[in-house]
C-alpha cells in the first residue's frame, strides 16, 4: 500500500485554478523530487500534503486515511507529515534546543529533559552538537536550515515534506544542507521535496515529477527521466536551467 | 496658613504609594484584558472581534475622567457604593485595557503568517500557537510601545483626585490648601512623577534596540 494517494487531485484559489488532475502514489521509503518552472504549481501541491492549503477535488490519502480538515485531524496528520520550508521559520525567541523540542513537547509525546534529550539527537543527526544553546539569529543560513530539518524530524513523520529549503541559502552553503538531506533519504525516510538542484534530484530521489502548468507533467524514475525527458516540456525546462 | 511640615510630606508619600497601587492595578487587570482584546481583535470571525473592537473604539474615544465619573457617580445612582477606589482601578484598567490591546493587536499582526503556519505544521493547537510561538514575539515587539503607555498610564491616574481619591495629586491639592506653598509642593508632586517614570522612559529605550 502506499502512504501517499493523490487521486485526481485539483485546487483553485478562487476562480484562479492552479492544480489540475493530479494522481500519484507514493510508497514507503521511496523519496520524490517535484521540480518545475515558478508558478507551475510545486509549493500548492505539497502543502495540499500536510493539509497547509485544502484541496478543491478529487481525493488524498495519507496512510491509508483520507485527509480531513477538521481541527484535531490535521494536528493528527502533521505528526504524520512534517514540513521544512524555504525561510527555515524558526522561533526567533526560542533556542535551537528549545525550538527542536517543540514538537515532542506540544504533541505529548516526550516532556522536560525528554524532549531535551530528543532535540539533542536530532540536532546531532543534522551536525549540530555545538549548537544546543544558540538562538537562531547567531546561525548561518545553512546551520538554521538543518534545525529546521532537526525541528522537523523531531515530530518523528512517516513522510518529511520539504519546499526548496536550498534556495534561500548562499552557493557555499547548499552542499552541507543536501548532505543532510542524502543521508536521510539513504536512511529511507520517505521525502517529498521541491528542488532547484537538479543533480541532486537525480542523485537523491527516486522519481522525478516535473509539473507544468499545475500538471504533473512527466513522473519517472529519476535517472532515466533526466537523462532521457520525454516530454518536449521538461527538455525545454531542463535545457534552461542548465 | 501653616508652614510645610514632616506631616505634609508623608501624606504626599501615601498619595504616591496610592499612585503606584491605582497603577499597578490597570497593569493586571488592564493588561489581562488588553491580551484577551488584542486576542480576539485578531480573530477572523467577526462575531469575535467586534465586541473587542467596540470596547478599543469606546475607552479610547471617550476621556478617562468621564469613564471615572459615570462609573463612580453613575452607579452610586443606582445604590450601590463604589469606593473611590474601586471606580478608578476600574476606569484605569479599561482604559489600559483599549490601548494595551490596541498596541498588541497590531504587534499580532506583524508577526509575519510564515511563523504561523510554522506552528500549526508542528501539530499545535491554536492555543499552543499563540502561547509558545506568536504571543512572546508579539509581546517582545511592543515592548518598547507598552511600556510607553504605562508612562501615560501613571499619569493618568491623577484623574482620581477629581473623584476624591486621595493620590499623589490630590495630596499635593490638600497640602497646597493648607500651606499654599504651591510652588514646592507641586514641584515635590511633579518630581514623584519623574521618579517614577523616568526609569521606564529609559527602559523603554533601551527596549526599543533589543534585538528578537
Ligand atoms: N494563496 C494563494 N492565493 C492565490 N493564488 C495563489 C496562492 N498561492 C499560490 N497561488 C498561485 O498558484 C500558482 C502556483 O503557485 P506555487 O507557489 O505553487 O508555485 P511554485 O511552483 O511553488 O513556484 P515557485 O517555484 O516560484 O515557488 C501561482 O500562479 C500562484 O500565483
Ligand atoms: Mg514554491
Amino acid at each position: 500500500m502506499s502512504l501517499i494517494e493523490l487521486n485526481a487531485v485539483t485546487k483553485s484559489y478562487g476562480s484562479h485554478q492552479v492544480i489540475y488532475d493530479a494522481t500519484l502514489s507514493i510508497a514507503a521509503g521511496e523519496v520524490i523530487a517535484l521540480i518545475g518552472k515558478s508558478g507551475s504549481g510545486k509549493s500548492t501541491l505539497l502543502r495540499c500534503l500536510n493539509g497547509l492549503e485544502q484541496i478543491s477535488g478529487g481525493s488524498l490519502r495519507i496512510a491509508g486515511t483520507p485527509i480531513s480538515y477538521e481541527k484535531a485531524k490535521l494536528r493528527a496528520l502533521r505528526r504524520k507529515v512534517a514540513i521544512v520550508f524555504q525561510g527555515y521559520n524558526l522561533f526567533p525567541h526560542l533556542t535551537v534546543e528549545d525550538n527542536v523540542a517543540l514538537a515532542p513537547r506540544v504533541t505529548g509525546k516526550a516532556s522536560g529533559t525528554e524532549a531535551l534529550k530528543l532535540a539533542h539527537r536530532y540536532l546531532e543527526r543534522v551536525g549540530l552538537a555545538d549548537k544546543f544553546r544558540a538562538h537562531p539569529r547567531d546561525l548561518s543560513g545553512g546551520q538554521q536550515q538543518r534545525v529546521a530539518i532537526a525541528r522537523a524530524l523531531a515530530v518523528q513523520p512517516e513522510i518529511l515534506l520539504l519546499d526548496e529549503v536550498t534556495a534561500a541559502l548562499d552557493p557555499e552553503l547548499v552542499g552541507e544542507v543536501l548532505t543532510v538531506l542524502g543521508e536521510l533519504a539513504e536512511q529511507g525516510l520517505t521525502m517529498v521535496l521541491v528542488t532547484h538542484e537538479i543533480a541532486f534530484a537525480r542523485r537523491a530521489a527516486n522519481r522525478i515529477a516535473f509539473m507544468h502548468q499545475g500538471r504533473l507533467h512527466e513522473v519517472g524514475p529519476a535517472e532515466a527521466t533526466i537523462s532521457q525527458p520525454r516530454t518536449a516540456e521538461l527538455q525545454k525546462f531542463l535545457s534552461a536551467v542548465r | 496658613m501653616r508652614e510645610f511640615s514632616q506631616n505634609h510630606m508623608i501624606l504626599i508619600l501615601q498619595g504616591l504609594g496610592w499612585t503606584m497601587a491605582l497603577t499597578l492595578a490597570a497593569m493586571i487587570f488592564g493588561g489581562i484584558l488588553g491580551l484577551l482584546v488584542a486576542v480576539l481583535r485578531s480573530s477572523p470571525n467577526r462575531w469575535v472581534s467586534l465586541p473587542s473592537a467596540v470596547l478599543i473604539r469606546l475607552f479610547q474615544g471617550i476621556p478617562l475622567v468621564v469613564v471615572i465619573f459615570m462609573i463612580y457617580f453613575g452607579i452610586a445612582r443606582t445604590g450601590y457604593n463604589v469606593s473611590p477606589f474601586v471606580a478608578c482601578a476600574v476606569g484605569l484598567s479599561l482604559f489600559a485595557a483599549a490601548f494595551l490591546g490596541e498596541i498588541w493587536r497590531g504587534a499580532l499582526l506583524a508577526i509575519p503568517r510564515a511563523q504561523w503556519e510554522s506552528a500549526d505544521s508542528l501539530g499545535m493547537t491554536s492555543f499552543q500557537m499563540l502561547r509558545i510561538a506568536i504571543l512572546p514575539q508579539a509581546l517582545r515587539l511592543s515592548a518598547p510601545a507598552t511600556v510607553g503607555f504605562l508612562v501615560q498610564l501613571v499619569k493618568a491616574t491623577s484623574v482620581c483626585s477629581m473623584v476624591g481619591f486621595v493620590e499623589l495629586m490630590r495630596a499635593g491639592q490638600m497640602v497646597n490648601g493648607t500651606t499654599f506653598d504651591s510652588f514646592r509642593v507641586f514641584g515635590i508632586v511633579a518630581a514623584l512623577y519623574l521618579l517614577i517614570n523616568l526609569p521606564m522612559s529609559f527602559a523603554a529605550k533601551r527596549l526599543e534596540k533589543l534585538k528578537l
